[in-house]
């Protein structure tokens, strides 16, 4: 009876069923929802979604990489929104009055404005690498302190302007349209996306980098034995992050088109929620990009679901919260059926 | 000649043989530096879940908890929305 009701890959029904628990979930989840209204299957609502989990994809990207570390990344957020403020500060139309740098008369080149996200990201993010490089520290703790640290330079600039401080909003229509505009109807933002998770599937398949990631995520002295320089990948690691999250800010900023000292707030958790979801343990080692995209974009389905099926803004919090949390439960589940 | 012959054979084996004997040393010191490096890694493994101390029957517990309270949160949304 026993060898019955296994499968072919010698799980029983009950491990797949708990195995598979959040996908069931959800995918029931999302049937309801399409029963409820038959209008979320519209293609516009696709790619609407597709759209909004475009740049918290690129985020996710970069935190990914710190989870395979067997880290995490709490700073994500806050870096993002640091960077958004830089774009969306020197991208104001120059026609508004109450711009923050009223000396550019001209639009400046998008490629100016996006290497400065990026310096300001990466630099968040090498203090995180060098705590955790360096001076070994866990990584929770030190992007906790940095966490802070962005968000009080974000505020800090954000404030520094003439009016005080007031959202960075009239932003150049150029970038507008670069950031939102449509081509053959899908956004732009998808293509970004699309760009940034093929650079990063190279990155993490075919190059040494990539390989000594997950080494030293499986097992940081083995990997130190083998010829690994621990330190230095971690670094690298790091700097790849701040490039990304610098790519996702600017993207945001024009997606949003008004940054404030709120942006950013709850980011890193949906980016580290994704990964989890789509099946980055954190035990360190294990994480494919596909999976990544598809554990955002299935997380963008889950926001999109709860908001359409119109249940309360702060119960959205508490199944969100259940949901990480369910994952990581599997996660650990997984591990211990495999020892 | 045939036993000059013999003896440089009888010489050359000999010298193989301490020859052999010597890599043999060799090869059991590196093998024995290898399994203290090998202990070393396995012990100073670091891995997040290794300090979980819960059996499997407990975490299939768990994960059925948190999946049963996780429909109850959706269903409670929908229906108190």
């Amino acid at each position: 009876m026993e060898k019955v009701e296994r499968m072919a890959n010698g799980k029983s029904w009950k491990e797949l069923l708990l195995d598979y628990a959040l996908y069931i979930i959800l995918i029931i989840m999302i049937i309801g929802v399409i029963v409820a209204d038959r209008s979320f299957l519209s293609m516009n609502n696709f790619l609407t979604i597709l759209a909004q989990a475009s740049t918290r994809a690129i985020l996710a990207l970069g935190v990914a990489g710190m989870i395979v570390l067997a880290g995490t990344d709490l700073s994500a957020g806050r870096i993002l929104g640091c960077g958004a403020a830089v774009s969306a500060s020197l991208l104001q139309s120059v026609t508004y009055s109450s711009r923050m740098y009223p000396g550019i008369t001209e639009p400046l080149p998008m490629i100016v404005p996006l290497l400065l996200s990026i310096i300001v990201c990466v630099a968040f993010c090498l203090l995180n690498g060098f705590g955790v490089a360096k001076l070994h520290m866990h990584a929770f703790i030190i992007s906790l302190g940095t966490q802070l640290i962005a968000y009080g330079v974000l505020c800090l600039y954000i404030d520094s302007q003439k009016g005080g401080a007031q959202p960075l909003a009239s932003l150049d229509a150029g970038y507008i349209q670069l950031v939102n505009g449509r081509l053959l109807g899908i956004p732009h933002l998808v293509y970004f996306m699309i760009i940034c998770a093929v650079i990063m599937w190279f990155i993490w398949n075919k190059t040494t980098l990539g390989k000594n990631m997950f080494a030293i995520g499986g097992n940081p002295e083995a990997a130190a034995v083998s010829g690994v320089n621990v330190a230095k990948n971690i670094m690298l690691i790091y700097l790849l992050a701040g490039v990304l999250y610098g790519i996702a800010a600017f993207l945001e900023a024009g997606r949003i088109q008004s940054v404030t000292t709120a942006t950013g707030t709850n980011y890193d958790l949906d980016a580290i929620s994704g990964c989890v979801i789509g099946g980055v343990s954190f035990s360190g080692g294990v994480g494919t990009i596909p999976g990544i995209l598809i554990g955002v974009i299935i997380l963008q389905v889950i926001n999109y679901s709860l908001y359409y099926l119109g249940v309360n803004a702060y119960l959205q919090y508490v199944i969100k919260g259940l949901i990480i949390i369910l994952a990581v439960a599997i996660d650990v589940r997984k591990y211990i059926a495999k020892k | 000649m045939s036993e000059s012959k013999e003896s440089l054979n009888q010489e050359e084996l000999q010298q193989r043989m301490q020859e052999l004997e010597q890599r043999e040393k060799v090869l059991e010191e590196k093998e024995s530096k290898l399994k203290k490096a090998e202990d070393r890694i396995t012990k100073a493994k670091y891995n997040l879940y290794e300090r979980i101390d819960v059996s499997l029957n407990t975490m299939n517990i768990v994960v059925a908890v948190i999946s049963l309270a996780l429909v109850a949160a959706i269903v409670i949304g929908i229906i108190y929305r």
